[in-house]
């Protein structure tokens, strides 16, 4: 109520409007908001004509209710209204001021039905405008043109305000309420002017602050949108942007992207644009410099780094003159590939459970007695890297013969069989108590052949030789491809050692590059300046999928992920506690969110136990895992209950023993330095804080040894892929995750002791059932890791359990 | 009258009887040892006769130097079925292979073995009967007459050689293989002044064969009588008999007259002598560890043998009384002991490993049982002499105190460490009503805990590993705490001080613990206290160890750290039991989880009742209906003891079976306590109510 108002006139028409209403208590046609003219007509009646007579009186009477208006400017008009801020956040509406002999007030109207919205220019003064007060909305009014001194629309009042906001450089309001009268009232002719002038001027301002990017997008998004408006001076202000921050991007060395805005201005502006011509002469001279210090390095022999900078080179000039043959001629020359990796390897290990960089590595430089080559019906398949190997009817027997004794990579079967023994010889360094539990003897038949007897049957000895002979005196039987040559901060450097010369594009030397950040691993990929990258975060994965000339290649086997408890404190022993941090994990959410990024594959799934689950029931992969186990549940709730006996339970003992309570731990959460764990952990860390458990993060390179007392939690991606052997490896002695519970010990040695596969299916699916039930870890789910590399690399692998997997196989094709 | 003489009677037999047995208590602390000492001289040594004796003497003198009068020693060559044995197989030398050296006389028991002895001691002519005679026969029955007629006939057969002196006087020869023959034929010379021993060794006669022909030649009757080597004895006993021969050159009589012998070896090794001994003790039959160490000069072996030798000795004391916690000991040849570090002395704080033997009528022992892992720790002097308090520690309770009687005795050997540390190894005793045949199984994964004697500390030592072996190498001395000996329900363990006139006054005990008056304030002043304990460090790492599977104690072991290379105990095979506990201690933990989320669930249900939200609260409901419930425990429960008890797995024993009854039912009341109710029920009821 305007307080200027007498109290007298607001009492008069609230009275006029109680009769207005007591005419028509059923008041339907001003409720339906109906049309006034549909409700003229005979049936109207006398009392119709009344009632519409009244409707006028009362207009005036609600103007007058509302307060007086002069003659004034939007602003002030819309504060006369209390519309205070941003319009854009208010439903739409008009104005109608009336004219001074009725008070000049202003009034909020719903939006007039007006013909393509333009207030008519000289509408007859009798003639009366229908509206609807904002105020009362179920009631329409008239009023006729000769009372009303202004209309303003919707469209102008944003407009004005637009204009405003471009004024005061507020460019961000500006372009919001610019956006909106250009999908909403694309008819305004002053909507267009002021698109100019937004661009304009935006672009000046940017300009002048320096964002030259943005700059370069406004002056484009003008000459397209309004080509003539100053077509001349525009496109020189866009030479000289673009020229500009072609310094920047060549100062920034991003060649690649400045090369790709040269390209684009050159074909949008057709050689209109100076700077185009410029930095194309440029980019021809910097291509040429590449060129003469790849030529550098190539005669040094440092065919590395000549292909870095041929590659370069051609990021910078494809089209140069000799360019491709000549990057062409190096490949051939010294075929190179390189690898971007996110974790250092320390020494390679084929059968390593927990280190996926030592197994990677092995792959490539090390040669196993034995190594896992696939799974088949019954447990994995095991070649013998030397010759053949037969296991006897009642598997008490393992008959090696070896070929090519004569070769000095080959072994002969004494020296083979003293390796055999040392590994069973308790006094030995290389004493390894799985191996001995089963090996009773071995006996040299010959040269070329030996025998190994069991202590009992065993369905696949094979699997615990997975280790590599030491070297005999100068002799070396590692028959790998590759070896190592040099190695530095940032990358190792594996030469081709093979018996025989590299075929013609096979690489003679790879290159494992050390990332940390993978963003710039996968530019370096799509540059052209990596061939691989290993281990991928899933959803990047899925993004270079995209790529026409990048494949990825998920591995064959699925890695298994679980938390250690390994902190020496009461409440990591303490099995409610344990219970409590399983119970917190929304471990669906995390793997399909987090992880996945909502794309699960049948392989990527949940997990109750320490086994991998395969692909589906039939998988031979899920041999050891329990179908009857339960998954845990999801259930903070419980979890928080859990912690809270938990706590009880530890006041409770150190009560006995008269000492303080201990306080609940902060957890030191161990992840592997790649980004699925870290994304996972940290992912982790906020579900136990939820139960009131508070923890940190600890990133690590190298598998933390078990007294390393830095970790209260080892967060694990294990390769688990022959439960039958990996468990004991697992949670024996000296295991990653080496357990003390004496019903896992039990049942350990129950699968050892397996005779049969029957008997192996039974001891890994009790040992899974126990695992579930006293979690000396915790289970969380199986993931399918993922490889990327170029196309013009040949020879891959189609699911390899490893990157290095075939790589003699590898060729490298010139583009 | 005759009651008088009866009683003086008794009381003289009573007197008697004590003076006995005080006389033996006497001998036992003032009698010395008797120590033999088996030199074997190494060929290569080239030493003469001269120097030999010469040794000889040294390592006496120098004996009698370090033991003084508690040694009785004699030096002499080692006999010559042993000479080879001793010089180079010392180390692996054990008392059943001195023994089997034995030389056991056989006799044929063929028929052609009787006809040839008969042949080569023709029966007497018959004798003439005297008219006198003539007529008493005559008075006979014809059952009579032949009876006296086989009687001479048996008389005259080889049946009737049923002793080596008989033996000896009838047999014409007795025949001995190649081997054997030149060292019996050395070792009788001594002997030949003894009238039998001469006719003994004039009979011995090679026997130009082997084993087998020797046995053919008794089964065919071409020898009546042999000697052969005691192990191999079971090879011709299907053709002869054995006659007990006991020829005194002979280790087992030996062994019935030292109490010590003691095999030296000296040889040339790299240009030095090496020397190496080992003690046999002969009450107890137990070889002790070897000893070694080598010298420059042939002049210092007397002094490095005497250093040995002290090395090796272990000294004795005879165990009188015991409890189940407490033993008298007195030391042997206490008194003759001068000075406390003297080699034969146990004093405070010793330990000693406890033996039993049992003897036949004879005195030969019939059992020689050294009881598995129990020591007796010296706490506490009784007298000033010899007798000394032990506090016993033992793996089962009562074996010393079971075997107490006139025939038996019980021994200990003090305790010395010699190894730098020992290896536990656990082994599976046969399953229930299986015999035991073939090697026993490894324990592999047990838990091991470790306990100061008579303390409440536990430790973990570690677990056993795929062979069933975890290494012990606690070394510290520990301050052991044992039961008072005067609280003993034995009035000759608690008296023991009293009815002496030299006797000790008992130390003084740490006084127990103050009650915590806290504690009593809580209720638990009735509660009993602990009776109180001596305390004393002992000389040798003895520590409690404490087998665990899972809840379960298998075994408490008292080891001494370094006593043994390894010891060996046999535990009860506890692998279904722990099995069944694994998988029942899952579900106890499920059933706690089950109740945790439903007590929450059925608290949601009643806060949504009360906001009236029943669609919300019927919802909870439905996930409370999902969660498992009584009857699908219980199915699982089920399935656990089934599987417990399937006897295809093997047999189930009583014992086992009790346990695993005992565990199931100990869960299903849990889950009927927490889970068996009628919540969802109850709620259900509440939310159609609200509905």
């Amino acid at each position: 109520m305007n307080p200027s108002l007498p109290y007298g006139a607001a009492r008069q028409a609230t009275n006029m409007m109680d009769r207005l209403m007591s005419l028509d208590p059923n008041n339907a046609w001003l409720k339906s908001n109906c049309p006034v003219g549909q409700h003229h007509g005979d049936w109207l009646g006398r009392a119709g004509q009344n009632a519409l007579r009244l409707v006028l009186i009362a207009w005036f009477a609600v103007v007058l209710f509302l307060g007086g208006s002069h003659a004034q400017s939007i602003d002030q008009v819309l504060e006369e209204i209390g519309v205070t801020g941003s319009i854009l956040d208010v439903p739409p509406f008009d104005i109608i001021t009336v004219t001074s002999e009725h008070g000049g007030k202003s009034v909020q109207v719903n939006l007039l039905d007006l013909p393509d919205r333009r207030v008519p220019t000289s509408p007859k003064p009798t003639e009366k405008l229908r509206c609807v007060l904002n105020l009362f909305p179920g009631r329409l009014y008239e009023i006729q043109w000769k009372d009303i001194a202004k209309i303003i629309l919707w469209e102008e009042l944003v407009l004005d305000r637009a204009k405003k906001l471009l004024a005061d450089k507020d460019y961000a309001e500006a372009f919001e309420h610019l956006v909106y009268l250009r999908d909403n009232y694309p008819q305004s002719s002053n909507v267009q002017a002021l698109h100019q002038e937004f661009l304009f001027s935006s672009a000046r301002d940017m300009a002048a602050s320096g964002d030259l990017p943005h700059t370069l997008a406004a002056l484009e998004e003008l000459q397209r949108r309004f080509p003539n408006f100053r077509t001349a001076d525009v496109q020189t202000a866009i030479s000289s942007v673009a020229s500009k921050l072609i310094d920047d991007l060549f100062a920034r060395n991003e060649l690649g992207v400045a090369r790709s805005m040269i390209l684009r201005l050159d074909r949008e502006y057709k050689g209109k644009l100076p700077a185009v011509d410029k930095a194309k002469a440029r980019f021809q001279e910097l291509a040429e410099s590449f060129r003469e210090k790849a030529t550098e390095y190539r005669q040094a022999g440092d065919y590395g780094r000549a292909r870095q900078s041929a590659v370069r080179m051609l990021e910078i000039e494809p089209d140069l003159e000799g360019g491709k043959e000549f990057l062409n001629e190096l490949i051939k020359e010294f075929p190179l590939i390189r690898v971007g990796v996110f974790q250092r390897a320390s020494k390679p290990d084929t059968a390593a459970l927990a280190d996926w960089p030592a197994f990677r590595l092995g792959q490539l430089t090390a040669t196993p007695v034995f190594s896992f080559r696939s799974t088949g019906p019954e447990g994995g398949i095991y070649p013998f890297s030397y010759g053949n190997a037969v296991q006897s009817d009642d598997r008490l027997q393992l008959d090696l013969t070896l070929q090519n004794v004569d070769s000095p990579s080959v072994p002969d079967s004494l020296f083979l069989s003293q390796a055999l023994l040392q590994r069973a010889n308790v006094k030995s360094p290389l004493y390894v108590p799985g191996w001995a539990s089963i090996f009773e003897s071995v006996s040299v038949l010959g040269p070329e052949r030996l025998r190994i007897r069991l202590r009992q049957p065993h369905v696949l000895p094979q699997a615990m030789m997975q280790w590599q002979l030491p070297n005999q005196g100068e002799q070396s039987f590692n028959r790998a491809a590759y070896q190592l040559k040099s190695e530095d901060e940032e990358r190792k450097r594996f030469e081709w050692i093979g018996d025989v010369e590299t075929a013609d594009y096979q690489p003679k030397e790879i290159q494992e590059v050390y990332y940390e950040d993978p963003k710039q691993a996968i530019n370096d990929l799509l540059k052209g300046e990596l061939e691989f990258i290993d281990r991928l975060f899933p959803a990047d994965a899925r993004r270079l999928g995209g790529y026409r000339y990048i494949k990825t290649e998920p591995y064959a086997l699925p890695m298994v992920h679980m938390l250690v408890p390994r902190g020496k404190g009461p409440y990591f022993e303490d099995r409610e506690f344990r219970r409590a941090l399983l119970y917190a994990i929304n471990r669906s959410a995390i793997l399909s969110d987090e992880i996945l990024g909502g794309s699960p594959s049948p392989v990527d799934r949940l997990i109750s136990g320490p086994f991998p689950a395969g692909a589906s029931e039939t998988d031979a992969l899920a041999y050891a895992y329990n179908l009857s186990v339960e998954e845990p549940p999801y259930d903070p709730r419980t979890a928080t209950v859990l912690v809270m006996l938990s706590q009880a339970n530890q006041a409770s003992r150190a009560a006995k023993k008269k000492e303080p309570a201990p306080k609940l731990p902060v957890i030191r959460l161990g992840v592997p330095n790649f980004e699925a764990a870290r994304v996972a952990g940290q992912a982790i860390l906020q579900a136990w804080k939820i139960i009131g458990v508070d923890g940190k993060l600890v990133v690590y390179d190298e598998l933390p040894k078990m007294n390393d007392d830095s970790i209260d939690i080892l967060y694990m991606s294990a390769a688990l892929w022959e439960p039958v052997t990996d468990a004991e490896r697992l949670f024996g002695v000296g295991g990653p995750a080496e357990s003390n519970n004496q019903y896992i010990v039990q049942a350990l040695g129950k699968l050892n002791a397996a005779r049969n596969w029957r008997e192996v299916r039974e001891g890994c699916q009790d040992l899974h059932s126990l695992v579930a039930a006293h979690l000396p870890i915790l289970p969380l789910w199986q993931v399918s890791e993922t490889f990327a590399y170029r196309t013009e690399i040949q020879g891959v692998a189609k699911r390899p359990i490893g990157l290095y997997q075939d790589v003699q196989k590898w060729r490298i094709q010139v583009r | 009258m005759i009651r008088i003489r009866c009683l003086i009677s008794s009381l003289l037999l009573l007197i008697f009887l004590h003076w006995t047995a005080l006389g033996q208590s006497n001998v036992w602390e003032f009698a010395p040892y008797r120590v033999n000492v088996w030199v074997s001289l190494s060929p290569g040594l080239q030493l003469d006769s001269e120097a030999e004796a010469d040794l000889y003497q040294q390592i006496q003198r120098r004996c009698e130097a370090d033991f003084g009068g508690t040694w009785n020693i004699r030096v002499q060559s080692t006999p010559d079925s042993l000479y080879g044995s001793v010089l180079y197989r010392i180390d692996e030398l054990s008392v059943n292979q001195v023994l089997a050296r034995e030389m056991t006389l056989v006799v044929g028991k063929s028929d052609a073995a009787k006809a040839k002895f008969l042949e080569l001691n023709p029966p007497p002519p018959p004798v003439k009967l005297t008219p006198e005679e003539e007529a008493k026969r005559k008075k006979m029955t014809k059952e009579q007459i032949k009876e006296l007629e086989d009687a001479a006939a048996r008389a005259a057969s080889l049946l009737s050689v049923r002793t080596f002196d008989s033996a000896v006087e009838r047999v014409n020869a007795f025949h001995v293989l190649p081997l054997p023959f030149a060292g019996l034929k050395r070792e009788v010379i001594p002997f030949e002044s003894d009238a039998k021993w001469k006719k003994f060794s004039d009979k011995l006669q090679e026997f130009p064969g082997n084993l087998e022909s020797l046995k053919r030649a008794l089964d065919e009757g071409e020898i009546v009588a042999a000697l052969v080597p005691k192990t191999e004895l079971p090879a011709v006993l299907d053709v002869s008999r054995s006659i007990p021969a006991r020829l005194p050159w002979q280790p087992e009589a030996l062994l019935r007259d030292f109490d010590k012998i003691y095999m030296v070896s000296v040889d040339l090794v790299d240009g030095a002598y090496r020397v190496r001994t080992k003690e046999m003790d002969s009450l107890v039959r137990r070889m002790g560890d070897l000893a070694s160490e080598k010298v420059m000069r042939p002049q210092d072996l007397g002094g490095s043998i005497a250093r040995l030798l002290r090395s090796c000795f272990t000294p004795m004391v005879r165990i009188e009384e015991t409890d189940n916690f407490t033993a008298t000991m007195r030391v042997k040849a206490a008194g003759l002991i001068t000075g406390e570090a003297h080699p034969a002395q146990i004093g405070l704080g010793d330990v000693v490993i406890p033996f039993i033997r049992r003897d036949d009528m004879n005195g030969n022992p019939t059992v020689l049982q050294s009881l598995p892992f129990t020591f007796i720790a010296a706490t506490e002097k009784i007298d000033k002499t010899s007798l000394y308090y032990g506090a016993i520690f033992a793996a089962s309770r009562g074996a010393l105190t079971a075997a107490k009687n006139r025939r038996t005795q019980r021994l200990g050997l003090k305790v010395t460490t010699k190894y730098p540390a020992s290896e536990l190894h656990l082994k599976f005793k046969p399953p229930f009503g299986t015999p035991q045949t073939g090697a026993l199984k490894a324990v592999p994964g047990a838990e091991v805990y470790l306990r100061t004697p008579g303390s409440d500390d536990l430790k973990m030592v570690g677990r056993t590993d795929w062979r069933g072996v975890l290494p012990l190498a606690e070394k510290e001395l520990p301050k052991i705490r044992y039961e008072i000996p005067t609280n003993s329900r034995n009035p000759g363990i608690s008296e023991a001080r009293k009815i002496l006139s030299d006797s000790v006054p008992p130390p003084e005990y740490p006084k127990p613990a103050e009650p915590d008056p806290a504690e009593s304030t809580d209720g638990n002043a009735s509660k009993p206290t602990k009776p109180p304990k001596g305390e004393i460090q002992i000389n040798v790492p003895l520590y409690l160890y404490y087998i665990k599977n899972g809840d379960t104690l298998l075994a408490r072991l008292p080891i001494v750290t370094g006593y043994y290379p390894f010891d060996e105990a046999k535990l009860p095979d506890d692998r279904r039991r722990l099995e069944t506990e694994a998988f029942l201690k899952g579900l106890q933990n499920e059933v706690l989880d089950l109740v945790v989320r439903r007590k929450i669930l059925e608290s949601r249900v009643n806060s949504k009742l009360k906001e009236n939200k029943v669609s919300e609260a019927k919802a909870i409901l439905e996930d409370l209906k999902r969660i498992k419930n009584y009857e699908r425990l219980s199915e699982q429960i089920e399935s656990i003891q089934r599987r417990a008890t399937d006897e295809s797995r093997g047999r189930v024993g009583p014992m086992l079976q009790k346990r695993i009854d005992e565990m199931v039912d100990s869960t299903r009341k849990v889950m009927q306590q927490w889970l068996q109710d009628d919540l969802m029920r109850d709620l259900e009821n509440k939310v159609n109510e609200a509905k």
